[in-house]
């Protein structure tokens, strides 16, 4: 499992990887100093309210950028990874071995995951040396962690990107992948809206919303302003890693029952 | 095998429990954020989606009206907040009842015209309205009521797509009557058509001659704007 996992990881050799590496560390440098995520947002609106920095430590805007480059890795690299392996008849060769599908599956997770991990926290660390050459202030060891607490939201991603690549073909999966996300994002504040009407209004009408609603991870709440210790980052923690046991159990029944030649 | 899938399933289903749970904490802890009173729930509404957006204005809307009758002062008020009501309801019974209720509360009134509209040769309903019913209530009402209602009478007859003779035996009476204001050019420009269709070179005549007396008289705009500036003169010198 930790073997798949490493050839994901390897990819970042690749001249592609590495110049998209590269690049990523540079533009995190560049935007170290922009003010923060919830200033970025029109003032009064909902999204201003839920980012607003006066209850806990708040979104960095470069550490939203840092999570922006790695959501591309993410998609780009987990809906292609499996595909290209059925594609290249790789996978025959790795099933050869004493390895089962779940754990090529979770291989596959963690390597991206990893590769994930690797991009965020580079690019998250150049952020803070930024920082600390362009003001000679160092950020305060509660809004580093802060910003670090965004790598939960990488989970769901990584696994709804691996889920959706055990579907369907590489290109296919990229673009599916891209656009859920899309409306994830675009869908995100409405149950928020709903939950603020008065109680009774919405009907059976919310209900119908809630359903739709909850096949769509919200990646809202990873950026909303939270204390460093407390309710919000446990359930951050344990929201983010339900939504990822059960796309990666969706995922496991996929590639357990499909033909993979 | 087997106990693989149960497995899986005692993995699964507390997983989204959790799921649910931890989404209902972070959701709550959300809104938590936003100030009260800076998120009405006009503005909410506003900022959904145009789908949602009706469907819940709709239901507010509703919900307004029905505090609104649940406070009525009198029964003028609470006929004409009956008729708003009906108006927009999309269930007919409920918005049938209303109206009914409306025009059994005030009779005869002219706060109640949308009721008489809607009952209007309405036979599948609960009580019908005839032509000569609907035209003594006309003939109660005020002058300018009295455009309207007989617009209202005829836009109602055209959605149910009546015979070309009922709408002319409906429109009939204006030729018999001089019109105060310019908005009536409509009716008889109407009335005229109908009577070339129907071959009443006679009614046809009569209905022209009052299209063109129409040309001369003040709109109802017009008019209730030189009443009001009356007022407010007399209002003014007192």
């Amino acid at each position: 499992m930790f073997a798949i996992a490493e050839l994901s990881i390897k990819k970042l050799k690749e001249p592609a990887f590495f110049i998209m590496f590269l690049t990523a560390l540079l533009l995190s440098y560049m935007f170290s100093e922009v003010d923060p995520l919830s200033d970025q947002t029109a003032a009064g609106s909902l999204l201003s309210q839920v980012l607003k920095s006066d209850r806990g430590y708040s979104l960095l805007t470069s550490s939203f950028f840092a999570f922006t480059i790695t959501v591309i890795i993410a998609v780009f690299t987990g809906a292609t990874d499996i595909p290209r392996d059925i594609e290249s008849r790789m996978i025959m060769l790795i099933m050869s071995k004493p390895l089962k599908k779940t754990e090529y599956l979770m291989g596959k997770f963690l390597g991206i995951l990893g590769l994930c991990a690797i991009f965020f926290f580079s690019t998250e660390f150049v952020i803070l040396i930024a920082h600390y050459i362009k003001t000679h202030e160092m950020y305060s060891f509660m809004v580093i962690v802060r910003q670090f607490y965004l790598f939960l939201a990488l989970l769901p991603l990584c696994a709804l990107s691996v889920t959706v690549s055990c579907f369907l073909p590489d290109l296919s999966a990229m673009i599916i992948t891209a656009v859920y996300l899309l409306f994830s994002i675009s869908f995100s504040t409405v149950p928020l809206l709903v939950a603020m009407l008065p109680s009774g209004l919405a009907g059976a009408f919310e209900s119908y919303i809630f359903v739709f609603y909850y096949f769509f991870p919200n990646f809202v709440y990873f950026f909303q302003t939270c204390h460093v210790v407390g309710i919000v980052p446990l359930f951050l923690l344990i929201y983010a890693l339900s939504s990822t046991l059960i796309l990666l159990a969706i995922a496991n029944v996929r590639i357990r029952t499909r033909d993979l030649i | 095998m087997h106990s693989k899938l149960k497995a899986g399933y005692a993995i699964l289903i507390p997983a989204f429990f959790i799921y649910f749970f931890s989404e209902s904490v972070l959701r709550q802890s959300a809104v938590a954020n936003v100030e009260p009173g800076t998120m009405n729930v006009d503005s909410v509404i506003a900022k959904l989606p145009s789908g949602l957006r009706e469907a819940f204005s709709y239901r507010l809307d509703v919900s307004k009206l029905r505090d609104a009758i649940a406070r009525a002062p009198n029964d003028v008020e609470l006929a004409v907040l009956y008729q708003n009501l009906a108006d927009i309801l999309r269930d007919p019974l409920e918005k049938e009842d209303l109206y009914y209720k409306a025009l059994n509360l005030i009779p005869d009134q002219p706060e109640v015209s949308r009721a008489y509209t809607y009952f209007l040769l309405r036979k599948e309903a609960r009580m019908t309205i005839s032509i000569p019913q609907y035209h003594r209530y006309i003939a109660k009402l005020p002058p300018p009521e009295q455009f309207y209602t007989w617009n209202a009478g005829l836009a109602t007859m055209r959605a149910a797509k009546m015979p070309i003779q009922d709408i002319y035996g409906y429109l009939a009476p204006l030729a018999s009557e001089r019109p105060a204001y310019r908005d009536f050019r409509r009716l008889y420009e109407e009335l005229a058509d109908i009577s070339r269709k129907m071959r009443r070179s006679d009614m046809e005549e009569r209905a022209k001659d009052l299209e063109d007396y129409c040309f001369d008289l003040p709109s109802i705009d017009e008019s209730l704007s030189q009443d009001l500036k009356k007022k407010i003169q007399v209002l003014q010198k007192k």
